[in-house]
């Protein structure tokens, strides 16, 4: 038996240590593979898609994923994977944004800004030391566009007074590339340790001049400048008809490297999702269609949203189609569309049909969202 | 997208006041929710000098 005494270990062509061992016999590793609870980001690998999978108006699309863009129709898309270098990596679908068929005119206000918004508090607890320089996230995910061109994608600190960072990369046609930014900690930063929005991550794609600076420093935290979010881009991807750009795989950790990304089971992925949206199936009668007494009924959120919701719609029951139905006679041929939200909490919610009568019968589904 | 609100009519059996407002820009009911953004783009919406409509 014998012990190998160092105080690191370094590979032979690398500039910081893999392993550094303290004297209290304890050891600091940059380990990249097989760690779990480490993604700040959810919904990543862009699997959960309540919603719908495919979606054309501003707003939400696949879960936690918001999308605003100036003119035109772009879609926005839950592709499947099939081949390439992230399916190598275990993913099996991107979120593609697909330019209008129609080549787009630029404008100083023209804008394709894909985001997802963070919690405050995930951000106050993450373990980032968001003070200190010497102290990061990492930001990493795979892209795509059909268009050779240098991106640039920004975020913002909410809390305090508002910080930003921008940060671009080149990308060859059609080519998988996997994007790793180093953010550090900044003495400007604040999270605050409450449930509203911490940390939003813009995947911008296109900003007109309006909104952009040649002065814009990369890599580097600033006060919040909305004309100058990102430096001055390329608008050959944006003027190209049905252009595309697919991005997968968003890690947000802390630390100063990338791990592998954190695959989650469908369920997992889904429960955290269901913080901020939920589709929830009702069907409640009272047994018999002459006995009308229904008029609210509170039910059980699956897991405590971020907010009380929002009823954002109804639809059928199992189905985000159709309409939420109400039988309010006794021979079941008249029916009241729609339900009305009475209240809700972090927990449960309730509702009542569309009439203001007393019913016997209710069945529908209730799209719920607490959305940052 | 311009938003538009409408109150909730009161409740008709108890005449207690609604606790949600409607966005009638796409029908969403919205509770009165300290931090439910929608809620808070609604006071924002209101402290802008705009007006919900009345219930029905």
């Amino acid at each position: 038996m014998s012990t190998l005494k160092v105080d690191a270990i370094r590979h032979n062509s690398a500039t910081s240590d893999a392993i550094t061992t303290a004297s209290d016999g304890t050891c600091t590793a940059k380990i990249t593979n097989n760690l779990s609870n480490r993604n700040l980001v959810q919904n990543g690998a862009m699997r959960i898609s309540q919603r719908g999978t495919s979606f054309t108006a501003n707003g939400y699309s696949l879960d936690r994923w918001y999308r605003t863009y100036s003119s035109g129709t772009a879609a926005l898309t839950q592709s499947a994977l099939t081949s390439g270098a992230p399916f190598d990596a275990g993913f099996r679908y991107t979120l593609r944004h697909t330019q209008p068929g129609s080549a787009m005119s630029d404008s100083a206000d023209a804008y394709v800004n894909p985001q997802i918004h963070l919690e405050a508090q995930d951000l106050a607890n993450s373990g980032w030391n968001y003070k200190s320089a010497s102290s990061y996230l990492t930001l990493s995910f795979w892209a795509k566009s059909s268009v050779a061109q240098t991106f640039y994608h920004y975020m913002i600190a909410h809390d305090g007074t508002a910080q930003a960072f921008s940060f671009g990369y080149t990308l060859a046609a059609n080519t998988w590339k996997k994007i790793e930014v180093q953010i550090p900690g900044n003495s400007n930063l604040t999270f605050n340790d409450d449930n509203g929005s911490g940390l939003t991550l813009y995947f911008n794609l296109y900003f007109g001049t309006g909104r952009t600076d040649a002065g814009n420093t990369t890599n580097e935290w600033a006060n919040w400048n909305s004309s100058s979010r990102t430096p001055v881009q390329t608008n050959t991807w944006f003027t190209t008809a049905n252009a595309t750009f697919d991005y997968t795989g968003v890690q947000l950790e802390v630390g100063d490297h990338a791990t592998d990304f954190e695959h989650r089971s469908y369920g997992d992925e889904l429960a955290r999702c269901q913080r901020y949206f939920q589709l929830i199936d009702i069907r409640k009668t009272t047994g018999s269609s002459g006995y009308r007494y229904m008029y609210e009924e509170t039910f059980a959120l699956m897991t405590e949203m971020r907010a009380a919701p929002t009823l954002a719609t109804s639809s059928g029951y199992g189905v985000n189609t159709g309409t939420f139905q109400t039988k309010i006679d006794g021979d079941y041929t008249t029916m009241t569309d729609g339900c009305n939200l009475v209240g809700s909490s972090t927990n449960a919610f309730a509702v009542r049909g569309g009439s203001t009568s007393t019913y016997h019968y209710i069945r529908g589904r209730v799209h719920l969202t607490s959305e940052l | 997208m311009s938003l538009n609100y409408k109150l909730m009519s009161a409740d008709p059996r108890t005449g207690e006041e609604a606790n949600v407002i409607i966005r009638t820009t796409d029908g969403a009911q919205i509770p009165k929710a300290a931090d439910n953004t929608d809620y808070q783009e609604y006071l924002e919406w209101v402290a802008a000098g705009n007006t919900a409509d009345p219930a029905d």
